[in-house]
């Protein structure tokens, strides 16, 4: 029997990062091969040096390639950027059945024109998905078949994206003749592969917290409720910790990862930190703790609250409340900061059970929830999580298979 | 269009937006330079007070858009040169849309982005569902804000809830009148502080620099009569529930104030009515007021505030809310010092990253003006 094997890549701020999985049948997903590279030439989550962002992926896919013994033709690619948008449309159809009942072909048409809503120019639409109907004054109807009525209204949320900025990637990996089979939102995959049946009912916001990007999704009832990326992430951190102090980026990088901290400790306030005697001249030999923990705080404080804003009412909704990814979700106490800025608990996030990782790998769960998340996505695609959108998920998933052909197979 | 001595236009975006325009335009009279943009033809028959533009027609058939965001925002991008050339005059232009519907949510972002780029002020006044519409409505004015948010100088929310609260009493078309007539007199503030003689009168630059970049701001109104007007004019001002009993006044960075009364205001009147708000405000507060005195308000005063959350000086503001303040960073004049506060470091060559009005790029310490 033929095993199909999916590959997924994230082309992060900091780190490239190629996934090769193996499908199972119980929809779980083996990884079998692991790529990761350090990221050059790109900002943000775009590509501002293509020679650079090349080579990162290079290596990160010959990695992939070797650990899996495969050769990796096609992949799955994770975009994120302050480019992603999501826009809430509503879309209305009268009821065309006999007695004004709704039928599926009401139901289809609908989605058919939720589907048409063009974006701006020069943007594309990643995803449609359905929240909920309304009939007449019937709101949140969930399977409005059979019912009479008027009107029918579909909430949806779409997901675009700046068609340029896709296509930077794409050409990237076309260059080193691998085909980009979809395009899916990064957060959307990560919230694949972190968040549990029971969170999603319950209500949950995921924050992935990127090298040069913070994507957050809110997920109540299972239905995605609010998606969006900011251009902020842990690079901006890094950055302001070397505008701070004068000191270089990669320095800067190193304070970060060893004495970082979200949250200003008291008890360590008046402890000071030795700079490297390779500072640049003139700027300060020591800095204290508390300055240090003063400009990550800010940083973190105001990404938190901007999130916040962008989330709005349903940040309190989120009954399991909020779940941390990225490479920064590992800074410490940002967890504690986090609850305090949303009004919620909040936790680092967790990969399921669903992905089997290779034994004796080493690795931070969160740093890999978005092309885990990618691989158990396309593993699970006959049974998305997202209930209510089912039909407008599988409907992107039939466009990507349209377009790009069925998944990378390997005997 | 534009009144060419004072440089500002108000501008109502989608049907809510367009009527309180509308409504200003009747309680101020003919001083003030106002245009409507909505897609949905009946509403704007409907405005005798002010020109109305019908936007997005050959895509919408002339039937609003519906509550749907995208026909909004694409209506605005169909017909933007039409609306730019209307406001072509304009320095500050102030707009007011109301949230939670298309048109309103939509074609704000849009026409709020055209005009930052042609380097205009823009104070944008928009107002959030009642709680009892339902959350449709307000998780979609919960969607569009942070867009707004993004490209105005000066966004200012009012609740409904927070307006209509004080007038709970009322019968609803009085409580309706009465609403009508405090947003009238928060979107005419600049008119009167500018244009109408007074005692004190502020200059067009002066608001220019309190409005750019000032970020969020919250708006109160109130109007008082009797013996001890003055000081009771405060106390009810910062109790406002529109300033959210008193918060917004005491964390506010910077307040623009106007006292707006008749012929009978007297010296100690003002002198108290300062005195009482250094007491509610932060020591710090920064203060732009004009007193205005118009027979129409003989007896009574009346204080339209706007209560800023942030406020820098001006010398760091322009060097920070610039789009050059890179360049001035890396100049040859620049100081050491210069280069460590104001440089964006990783980020000088690639698009800024907006969020609350600021350059998100430049280290958060730098903006907050937060010691280190």
């Amino acid at each position: 029997m033929s095993k199909t094997i999916i590959v997924a890549l994230e082309i992060g701020t900091t780190n490239t990062v190629a996934l090769v999985g193996e499908a199972l049948d119980s929809g779980r997903v083996r990884v079998t091969g692991i790529g990761s590279a350090k990221t050059t030439g790109v900002r943000k989550g775009l590509i501002v040096d293509v020679q650079q962002a090349h080579a990162s992926v290079e290596t990160a896919i010959r990695q992939a390639e070797k650990s899996a013994d495969i050769a990796i033709g096609e992949t799955l690619l994770a975009v994120s950027g302050a480019h992603v948008i999501a826009n809430r449309c509503e879309n209305r159809h009268p009821v065309l059945g006999a007695g004004g009942k709704v039928t599926h072909e009401d139901v289809d048409e609908l989605r058919r024109l939720a589907q048409q809503i063009p974006p701006e120019p020069g943007r594309i639409v990643l995803h449609t998905i359905s929240q909920s109907y309304r009939l007449d004054e019937l709101d949140n109807v969930p399977n409005p078949i059979n019912i009479r009525g008027k009107q029918l209204t579909l909430s949806t949320i779409a997901i675009s994206a700046k068609q340029e900025r896709i296509d930077d990637a794409v050409n990237v990996l076309k260059g080193l003749a691998i085909d980009t089979r979809a395009t899916v939102f990064s957060v959307l995959a990560a919230a694949t592969a972190v968040l549990s049946e029971e969170q999603r009912l319950h209500g949950v916001v995921l924050i992935d917290f990127g090298g040069g990007t913070t994507n957050f999704i809110a997920v109540n009832r299972n239905v995605v409720v609010a998606a969006g990326s900011l251009g902020v992430g842990g690079d901006h951190v890094t950055n302001d910790i070397a505008q701070a102090f004068g000191i270089p980026l990669k320095i800067a990088e190193e304070l970060k990862m060893s004495d970082g901290c979200a949250i200003i400790q008291e008890q360590q306030a008046d402890r000071l930190i030795k700079m490297p005697i390779s500072m640049v001249p003139g700027a300060a030999q020591y800095i204290s703790t508390k300055s240090l923990h003063t400009v990550i705080e800010a940083r973190m404080r105001e990404t938190l609250e901007l999130v916040r804003d962008q989330i709005g009412v349903e940040m309190r909704q989120s009954g399991a409340g909020v779940v941390c990814t990225g490479g920064g979700a590992y800074l410490p106490r940002l967890n504690e900061l986090a609850g305090r800025v949303l009004g919620v608990p909040v936790q680092t996030g967790k990969l399921l059970a669903d992905i089997e990782w290779p034994l004796n790998c080493n690795i931070k769960p969160a740093a890999f929830a978005t092309t885990g998340g990618l691989l158990l996505r396309s593993a699970q695609k006959q049974n998305d999580f997202f209930v209510e959108q089912r039909e407008s998920i599988l409907g992107i998933f039939k466009n990507s298979f349209a377009r790009f052909g069925r998944i990378f197979g390997h005997d | 269009m534009t009144n060419g001595n004072s440089g500002l236009m108000l501008v109502g975006i989608g049907s809510g937006g367009c009527r309180l325009a509308a409504a200003a335009c009747r309680c101020y009279g003919d001083g003030i330079t106002a245009i409507g943009f909505d897609t949905d033809e009946d509403v704007i028959r409907d405005i005798d007070d002010m020109p109305c533009r019908l936007i997005g027609s050959a895509r919408l058939n002339r039937h609003g858009a519906g509550g749907v965001h995208a026909s909004g925002r694409l209506a605005a991008h169909d017909d933007l040169p039409g609306m730019l050339e209307e406001l072509r005059a304009a320095r500050i232009v102030v707009i007011v849309a109301c949230l939670g519907g298309g048109t309103g949510g939509g074609a704000t972002p849009v026409i709020l982005e055209a005009l930052k780029a042609q380097n205009k002020t823009t104070l944008c006044f928009v107002t959030l569902p009642f709680s009892f519409e339902g959350s449709s409505r307000r998780q979609t004015a919960d969607r569009d804000r942070p867009f707004i948010e993004a490209v105005a100088d000066t966004l200012v929310e009012v609740e409904l809830d927070d307006l209509y609260r004080p007038l709970e009493s009322h019968v609803l078309s009085e409580a309706t009148q009465q609403a009508e007539q405090i947003m009238a007199d928060g979107l005419c503030l600049l008119w009167r502080l500018l244009q109408t003689p007074g005692f004190i009168r502020l200059e067009l630059d002066r608001v220019l620099n309190m409005l750019m970049r000032a970020g969020k701001a919250r708006f109160g109104h109130v109007v008082v009569t009797g013996e001890t007007r003055a000081a009771s004019a405060v106390k009810a001002l910062a109790g406002s529930p529109l300033l959210h009993q008193s918060e917004a006044f005491s964390t506010a960075r910077a307040l623009m104030m106007g006292i707006l009364a008749g012929p009978d205001l007297r010296f100690d009147e003002i002198a108290t009515l300062m005195n009482g708000l250094k007491d509610v405000c932060r020591k710090d507060v920064q203060i732009e007021m004009g007193v205005v005195t118009d027979p129409g308000f003989n007896g009574r005063i009346a204080l339209v505030a706007l209560a800023f959350e942030t406020w820098v000086p001006i010398d760091q503001r322009m060097r920070i809310a610039c789009p050059d303040s890179e360049d001035l960073a890396g100049s040859k004049n620049a100081t050491p010092e210069d280069k460590l506060r104001f440089g964006k470091g990783l980020f000088g060559n690639v698009p800024k990253t907006c969020g609350r009005g600021e350059d998100l790029d430049i280290p958060t310490f730098q903006r907050k003006l937060i010691r280190l």
